[in-house]
């Protein structure tokens, strides 16, 4: 399995996975917050989830299809509940600072759902956790840069 | 013979199955079931006959899991899938499978909605010009739109450390 950030769920739906990443037997999963981020992306581009909500440029059809399309995608993701990884997130967040590692609750919560998960950690090259991946690596997780192009 | 606490276990397990991969179904062999049950009932010959496969369908039940095709139809060397009560999956085995007025409405809107969905999705039947869903989403949020949203962030719980 492997567990994409938000920019790679953007590329996910939009259609522009980086092959690299996008094999036929593969699962992907990805984390609450970068969820929250992608969210907020969109909602900052006029995308509201709201069902009779305009978005800009998009007549009534193609909305609701754009709505439909996403909302599929992300179905297809796995993400684990946070009720689920709220102690992990806690004890690896303090664990990492303690080494170091300085980790956001967002990436914290990214290593405890590898760790839940066994999950590969996939990122976009043009936005690196350093702390992350220092975390990753400390922990024996896997963890990918994805080239974009 | 297993307890039914032994059942239990093993519809426990399943169930922990699908929570940690955050699946609504599974498909598994039906010796995987029989295995776990050997190993909580310290029982290494024991094989889901009729009755105990009849008392481990309940022991799903009880988890708000269900199985296809029944345990009690099966054999060894077949094939299930469980999966969540209620779930869409669920839904759409009994409307297939349970001939009636409503189960046909509702098979119709799965299909359609799967049509509708396929088409979509490639663009089949609504012309070559026109604009798919993902090349919309590619549109309206461009990957440098993204990334300078993220950058701009001032919440240090959603960073990128």
């Amino acid at each position: 399995m492997i567990l994409l950030d938000d920019h790679l769920v953007r590329d996910l739906v939009a259609g522009e996975l980086p092959s690299e990443v996008e094999e036929p037997e593969e699962e992907f999963a990805t984390t609450n917050l970068w969820l929250v981020r992608l969210a907020g992306a969109l909602t900052r581009q006029g995308i509201s989830s709201s069902l009779s909500g305009s978005i800009k440029g998009l007549g009534e059809a193609d909305a609701m299809r754009f709505r439909q399309h996403l909302t599929e995608r992300v179905e297809l993701l796995t993400v684990l509940p946070m009720r689920d990884i709220v102690w992990s997130i806690a004890e690896l967040q303090q664990r990492h600072r303690e080494a170091g590692h300085l980790l956001s609750t967002a990436m914290a919560e990214v290593l405890a759902a590898a760790h839940a998960l066994g999950a590969t950690i996939a990122v976009a090259e043009d936005d690196v956790g350093p702390g992350l991946q220092a975390a990753a690596a400390a922990d024996d997780i896997s963890f990918r840069i994805v080239a974009r192009g | 013979m297993p307890s039914y606490d032994n059942l239990i276990q093993v519809a426990r397990s399943v169930k922990r199955d699908l929570d940690h991969d955050s699946k609504a179904f599974r498909s598994y062999e039906r010796m995987e079931l029989t295995s776990r049950l050997r190993t909580v009932s310290g029982e290494p010959t024991t094989r889901i006959k009729l009755s105990l496969g009849a008392d481990l369908e309940r022991a799903l039940s009880d988890q708000g899991l269900r199985c296809y095709p029944r345990l009690t139809e099966t054999t060894t060397g077949d094939r299930i899938r469980i999966f969540r009560a209620g779930s869409t999956v669920g839904d759409l085995l009994d409307a297939v499978l349970v001939p009636s007025p409503d189960h046909d409405r509702r098979l119709a809107e799965a299909l359609k909605k799967f049509k509708g969905t396929w088409e979509w999705d490639r663009g089949s039947h609504t012309g070559a010009s026109e604009t798919t869903a993902a090349e919309l989403f590619a549109k309206l949020l461009p990957r440098g739109e993204q990334l300078e949203y993220v950058r701009s962030l001032d919440d240090p719980d959603l960073a990128t450390t």
